[in-house]
């Protein structure tokens, strides 16, 4: 499974996370994406209907905890993490609404067509989340 | 006849005192005790039964979004849009149910009065989810573009 995540993701994830209320969010994001398989990731609201690839809002880190939007494409057998917010704290709120669903969704597809996402992966002690730029390979690097 | 007087009043003191002190037993204090722990353990147990409810019909809400069948069926869309209105009176209901709670109980149920709190804005919020998934998003015009885009990758 490839998992990817757009920059607004990024961004949203490091701010959050330098909070210590927040810290959690990296170790429920390993434990629920980075150590499974595939169709143990395709859980939570499933926001687009009849959809093949499913578009997810995941309740992480329990009810008060926080909720993370994703995006799965099936035939790839990849994820795109396009959001995050606490439900609780000082950068804590109820739910995004339906525009902000939206303007999700147009976004990873833009990134997802220009290649503008980052690689998701975890250090070795399985403790911090890495966020890596594909690695580009040239046309030479192949010939 | 002061004398006498004054005897009577105090072998009825003695008396008095001396039942009070009888009916004052270990295990009548014991009791009254349990009797109030056993009404705050039945309140905590009653409250949990009510999260544990609601936990599974948020759960339960989460997998009819996943059903593929609904969208275009009227009659399942007609009972998802009851299963919304009714869910919205329970969720008044207890919410009601929840304040009164808050203002006598707070002081013997502590945890379970804030973790019921935190149960019942997951159920509103489910509610809300699915009202989304089913009636609002499919009229968003820009999220089911953005959608029909997403489906073509």
């Amino acid at each position: 499974m490839k998992i990817f995540a757009t920059l607004e993701f990024k961004d949203e994830f490091e701010k959050l996370i330098k909070n210590k209320s927040y810290k959690y969010l990296s170790k429920e994001i390993i434990t629920n994406y980075l150590d499974v398989s595939f169709s143990t990731t395709l859980s939570g609201t499933k926001l687009n209907g009849n959809s093949p690839n499913p578009f997810i809002k995941k309740r992480i880190g329990g009810s008060n905890g926080s909720r993370l939007y994703l995006l799965a494409v099936i035939v790839e057998e990849a994820i795109y993490f396009t959001f995050v917010h606490p439900k609780s704290g000082t950068s804590g709120y109820d739910n995004i609404n339906d525009d902000k669903k939206a303007k999700l969704l147009k976004d990873v597809y833009e990134s997802i067509k220009t290649g503008n996402l980052l690689e998701v992966s975890c250090c070795s002690e399985r403790r911090t989340i890495l966020f890596n730029s594909p690695k580009v390979v040239s046309i030479e690097e192949i010939v | 006849m002061e004398c006498l007087a004054s005897n009577i009043n105090i072998r009825d003191t003695f008396s008095e005192i001396s039942r009070y002190s009888y009916k004052f037993t270990k295990e009548s204090q014991d009791q009254i005790i349990n009797t109030f722990l056993d009404q705050v353990n039945n309140l905590q147990k009653e409250i949990r039964t009510h999260r544990e409810f609601f936990d599974n019909i948020v759960e339960r809400f989460e997998k009819l979004t996943w059903a593929n069948d609904i969208e275009n069926d009227e009659a399942s869309l007609n009972t998802l849009n009851d299963i919304i209105g009714i869910t919205r009176q329970l969720h008044l209901k207890f919410l009601k149910y929840w304040i009164e709670l808050n203002k006598n109980f707070k002081s013997v149920a502590k945890t379970e009065i804030s973790l019921l709190k935190i149960t019942l804005d997951d159920l509103k919020e489910a509610t809300q989810d699915l009202e989304d998934v089913f009636f609002n998003l499919p009229k968003n015009s820009d999220f089911q573009e953005a959608n029909k885009k997403i489906q073509s990758l």
